[in-house]
């Protein structure tokens, strides 16, 4: 059954990835857990155990306005702040371990056996608390964004984009992430890609040190790009800074060209 | 533990899972939101402050419903601190239409969200326009036949497996895309192919075009649901990433008889059924704008 198959299979690739990552993070400095940037219900959950339903209360009540110095200049406030930890420039372990994950997380999720739900299931039990934006129109139809709002360590903006064709069905036409730059973050990325597509046997139809790019089959490509400054400034989605160049993005897409 | 150990265990656990009925995988967690992703600063007043890393100084204040993006940088992003006996949590924020240097902060999160989340804010309903003049979507004429090679409509790809589904209109990168006619922006810039992005404009006669293969800088007043007249600027060319062809506008056009998703199976095409060629089309417009045409 086709549904089975399915299940299974997405069943497998969960628990597998998980435990590798499990496996991987384990001993290696998470940041905290990021959380959603509003207050619905299913995101209750994840809010700070140290923060009093008070203050929750307190910061949601949109009605009786919020406090005044979160919006007025206010330089002398007596707090601490947790330390900010800047990105190393060379991937590590759990780094790597991140970057396979997400790339064996393309490979899963672009078969056509599994679809929108296995992924956001798949998502958010690994913890990288999916959101889905879907947008529709009465021409073009449905297209659901999914983002996660944490990433697994050394990679971010993880995003996938269906549609819905004539019939009604959803299809995959972009998931992609990005790496953290580093000096073999090209390379880091080539050999996951290589280890999660085993069907790339094929040699890349593009092999630069910038750009690597293989047909997966008739229907979609994979590709690695090193980004520059253009490629990360005019992104709509993502937000930018100079640091960011070189970041690497690693993409399954639709052969649409 | 070595790997092996974890891929027969993860094969034992997955079975387990599938006797439970998958209830391990069943998840709300999951946030869904109607509409794009388009994060604003939403707050009942009227300003916000944007903090440095230490939280203690202000860069700068935000209006309410100022366009934001939220930053994942590959650490950590997201601090508390306590204001007035609350604890708020912050998160790393962009506010791209700053010219401010850096144009980065950090935020209380609650007061990002997304247009759609955000109790006070109404997009404006956009008003149907009659149509107007067509015209050719690029400024110059393409620099090379659209009519020919690999850059016309119905060009063979795949080694004949499929069809090239527009005509590819030769310009230079970031120069400005045109709207063929008046109409309304229907899906804003989405990732499209290699690094390019895409943008469905439904025009007032019913057409639908996609504008693909433009960057993603995003053009004046263009935005999901807004009106664009005839000739107004609404992309800029882009560049596929693999170095197969020179930076182009990779024009597609829709009767607008079919509804959804414009890429899809079931011809060779890869697209929807309404699917037209729109060489002859552009072929009046390149007269009537250059005079001249292919
Ligand atoms: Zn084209």
């Amino acid at each position: 059954m086709h549904f089975s198959k399915s299940f299974v299979f997405v069943g497998m690739i969960v628990v597998g990835v998980t435990l590798l990552y499990l496996s991987t993070h384990k001993n290696s400095v998470r940041p905290a857990p990021r959380h959603s940037t509003h207050g619905s219900k299913g995101n209750l959950h994840h809010r700070p155990a140290d923060l009093p339903t008070s203050s929750l209360s307190k910061q949601h009540s949109e009605g009786s306005g919020p406090t005044e110095s979160i919006f007025q200049n206010s330089s002398t406030m007596n707090s601490s702040s947790a330390p900010v930890r800047a990105p190393a420039s060379t991937a590590d372990g759990a780094e790597i371990a991140s970057l396979e994950s997400m790339t064996a997380t393309l490979s899963t999720f672009s078969r056509p056996e599994v679809g929108l739900s296995d992924l956001t299931a798949f998502l958010s039990s690994t913890t990288q608390k999916p959101l889905v934006a879907k947008q529709s129109n009465p021409d073009t139809g449905e297209m659901s964004i999914v983002r996660t709002d944490n990433p697994l360590l050394g990679t971010r903006y993880f995003h996938a984009q269906y549609f819905k064709d004539e019939s009604d069905q959803t299809f995959l036409q972009h998931m992609s992430f990005e790496f953290k730059p580093g000096e073999s973050a090209m390379a880091e990325a080539v050999a996951a890609v290589r280890k999660a597509f085993p069907s790339l046997t094929n040699p890349p139809l593009v092999n630069s040190p910038s750009f690597v790019k293989w047909a997966l089959d008739e229907k979609y490509i994979v590709w690695i790009k090193k980004l520059e400054a253009a490629d990360l400034r005019d992104n709509p989605f993502n937000a930018y800074t100079s640091n960011d160049v070189g970041t690497v993005r690693v993409a399954v897409e639709a052969e649409i060209h | 533990m070595p790997l092996h150990f974890y891929k027969i265990f993860s094969t034992m656990l997955a079975a387990i899972i599938l006797i439970l009925g998958n209830s391990a995988l069943a998840s709300d967690d999951v946030r869904v939101l109607e509409g794009p992703l388009d994060y604003i600063a939403c707050m009942a007043g009227e300003r916000l402050n944007l903090r440095d890393e230490t939280l203690s100084k202000v860069l700068f204040t935000v209006k309410r419903h100022e366009p934001a993006k939220v930053v994942q940088s590959f650490g950590q992003d997201q601090q508390e601190k306590t204001i007035d006996g609350v604890k708020y949590v912050f998160i790393k924020v962009q506010f791209p239409e700053r010219t401010e240097d850096p144009n980065i902060g950090w935020v209380a999160q609650v007061y990002i969200k997304t247009k759609s989340e955000c109790g006070n804010y109404t997009e404006p309903a956009p008003s149907p326009v009659p149509l107007s003049e067509w015209t050719f979507p690029t400024v110059k004429r393409a620099s090379q036949s659209y009519k020919t090679g690999a850059r016309r409509f119905g060009a063979s790809r795949s080694g004949g497996s499929r069809y090239h589904a527009a005509a590819d209109l030769y310009r230079v990168h970031g120069e400005k895309v045109l709207s063929v006619n008046t109409g309304k922006v229907i899906r804003d810039r989405y990732y499209f192919y290699e690094g390019t992005y895409a943008i469905e404009v439904k025009h007032s006669d019913g057409k639908v075009a996609r504008y693909g293969e433009i960057n993603g800088q995003v053009a004046a007043g263009v935005g999901l649901n807004k009106v664009v007249a005839s000739g107004q600027n609404i992309g800029f060319v882009g560049t596929v990433t693999s170095g197969c062809c020179n930076p182009m506008l990779h024009f597609e056009l829709y009767q607008g008889t079919a509804t959804g998703a414009l890429t899809q199976g079931g011809n060779k095409f890869n697209r929807r059924s309404d699917l037209i060629d729109p060489t002859s089309l552009l072929t009046e417009w390149e007269h009537d704008k250059f005079g001249v045409s292919y």
